[in-house]
């Protein structure tokens, strides 16, 4: 049996990842999990400049979710270098480094400035953050700007280029496809949820932005459905994500189509997430004599 | 910090809708100090879908049994009242920066409500180290008021806002009426509600008073990870993480609104 995902020379030892902004720069974890059994580090999202994040409270929790406005807080491209690089380039999972920014330059400057970064095993895109440029919209709400970006951060690395797409699009495939013709080697589905909660003691919405980002169990038939949509529009690998809380929820996810998985905010309630659903993908597959990750999506 | 699963030993009402539960606290997990706190994945289950943090209330090395104080007044909290001896819960910690002692002699330790348990485990650990600290712990009403373990070095004032026990007052205006010699060479540890603490700042401060508070913020992760638990301090280029750089901070650092 052989599960993994190879992204242009990359081999990701286990399908199972941790997505940006749910694991810190990896060291919070230490000596709670095994990160053998986590194959990739996704990292807290990472912009040019120190971001100190958005005023409190930043998080409501929700039925089956949670909702949150953390505003990218992050220590920057050079802290990022020279404070967290050193343990991330200790662990065995490969480093996938989230990259953010207000404007495209700041996405150049951040995947130009960690290209040659010992350690550094590729890139994911956010391109859910609004874009001053584009007056606030966020540039995976349009498959010209998608492509764009991708254009220009493919011509700036050989490493593997991932687009973490936005679910809160019409067609998330559109954008799927745009990614893919520029170069990228695969999509991330899905960010969070655009979803806002109102305290009926102030009338007021509970986030001092009014809307945040909604993750957690109860976008689980969202995330699978747009994992199964777009992987019916790109041959690049499309890693999936949202709502896993358990093995079979990954499980749920590869049978649309994913060919490796993130488990996201499931790991703020339980820190041993990713390398229990690394073990539950590992026996389902074993059980139902399952080769490869390809083997999963012969069925849907 | 560890993830264990603790075993329940004891989950007793000690007032109205406020428990404490005792846990088995394994060899190998490090000893907690006051203003530690540990975080509970009360069930596995999607919803209530985070873990709850929790200061703890007490620690004693000889049986290693720990125990917390809540309130419950949520879905993971009437959970946690139903549970019994002999099950166990998913436990992380401990947790954050401790309540630590500077020159002064002269303990003055307040409380308010859901804050109770870490002032409790604070005033029987400086008792034990030899002090006599003063407690004072504040409530809505008395029915409130929980019965509490405390050593007879512990000198306990209660305040209540309707005046139904003890001061009828704050625990700031209770503070104000004593006598300024009572005050020598104090330093105060505190944790309830912010304005409880906000209140106290202001009434430490400009006495010289050190202050401590241990702050409560909704958390996610309770590792340092999803910096969503974070309060704005005096220095307006940094925010702090309850859960990482706290949960106890030196009154003045806090940008109190």
């Amino acid at each position: 049996m052989d599960l993994t995902l190879t992204l242009r020379g990359l081999t990701l030892s286990s399908p199972v990842g941790v997505a940006s902004g749910t694991f810190g720069y990896a060291k919070e974890y230490e000596g709670l999990v095994d990160y053998r059994r986590i194959g990739a580090v996704y990292t807290k999202a990472v912009t040019p400049e120190p971001r100190v994040g958005n005023p409190a409270p930043r998080l409501v929790e929700t039925p089956a979710g949670l909702l949150n406005s953390i505003g990218l807080a992050n220590v920057g491209v050079v802290e990022f270098i020279a404070r967290k690089m050193p343990f991330l380039c200790k662990i065995p999972s490969a480093v996938i480094v989230n990259v953010a920014g207000a404007i495209d330059a700041d996405y150049e400057h951040v995947v130009e400035a960690l290209n040659e970064v010992e350690g550094v095993d590729g890139f994911e895109i956010n391109v859910s953050c609004p874009n001053v440029k584009h007056g606030g919209l966020a540039l995976g709400t349009d498959p010209k700007l998608v492509a764009a970006i991708t254009r220009s951060l493919r011509a700036r690395t050989d490493k593997p280029l991932i687009l973490k797409l936005s679910p809160n699009v019409t067609d998330i495939g559109q954008m799927a496809e745009a990614a893919e013709a520029e170069g990228a080697d695969a999509v991330s589905c899905i960010n969070t949820l655009v979803g806002m909660v109102i305290d009926l003691k102030t009338k007021r919405p509970s986030l001092p932005f009014g809307t945040g980002g909604l993750s957690g169990p109860a976008i689980l038939p969202v995330a699978v459905a747009a994992v199964y949509k777009a992987s019916r529009r790109v041959k690049i690998p499309v890693i999936g994500l949202g709502g896993i809380t358990k093995w079979e929820d990954a499980v749920q996810h590869l049978l649309a189509g994913a060919s490796a998985i993130q488990v996201g905010s499931g790991t703020f309630a339980n820190p041993r997430l990713a390398q229990e659903v690394h073990d539950g993908i590992l026996a389902w597959a074993w059980e139902e004599n399952l080769q490869t990750i390809a083997d999963f999506h012969d069925f849907t | 910090m560890q993830q264990f699963d603790a075993e329940i030993l004891e989950n007793r009402e000690l007032a109205e809708d406020y428990f404490e539960m005792f846990l088995s606290w394994p060899e190998n997990v490090r000893v907690p100090f006051p203003g530690q706190v540990v975080s509970f994945n009360v069930e596995r289950d999607i919803t209530p879908f985070l873990r709850r943090p929790f200061a703890l209330a007490s620690f004693k090395r000889e049986t290693r049994v720990a125990s917390v104080i809540y309130h419950v007044r949520g879905p993971a909290t009437v959970r946690m009242a139903a549970k019994k001896a002999g099950e166990v819960i998913d436990t992380l910690g401990p947790r954050g920066f401790y309540f630590q002692l500077g020159r002064q002699r002269n303990p003055v330790l307040v409380g308010g409500g859901i804050g109770t348990g870490p002032m409790v485990f604070a005033a029987n650990w400086l008792a034990a180290k030899g002090f006599s600290p003063s407690l004072v712990l504040g409530y809505r009403h008395r029915d409130l008021v929980p019965r509490l373990e405390l050593s007879p070095l512990v000198n306990l004032s209660v305040c209540t806002d309707d005046g139904s026990k003890g001061f009828a007052g704050t625990t700031v205006q209770l503070l104000d009426q004593w006598d300024p010699r009572a005050l020598d060479d104090a330093f105060v540890w505190a944790c309830g509600p912010n304005r409880m603490l906000k209140a106290l700042h202001e009434w430490a401060h400009p006495r010289g008073i050190p202050c401590k508070v241990s702050l409560e913020e909704v958390m996610a992760c309770g590792v340092g990870a999803c910096m969503g638990c974070t309060v704005e301090t005096t220095d307006e280029r940094k925010m702090v993480r309850v859960c990482t750089e706290g949960p106890v901070f030196a009154s003045e650092t806090i940008k109190w609104t």
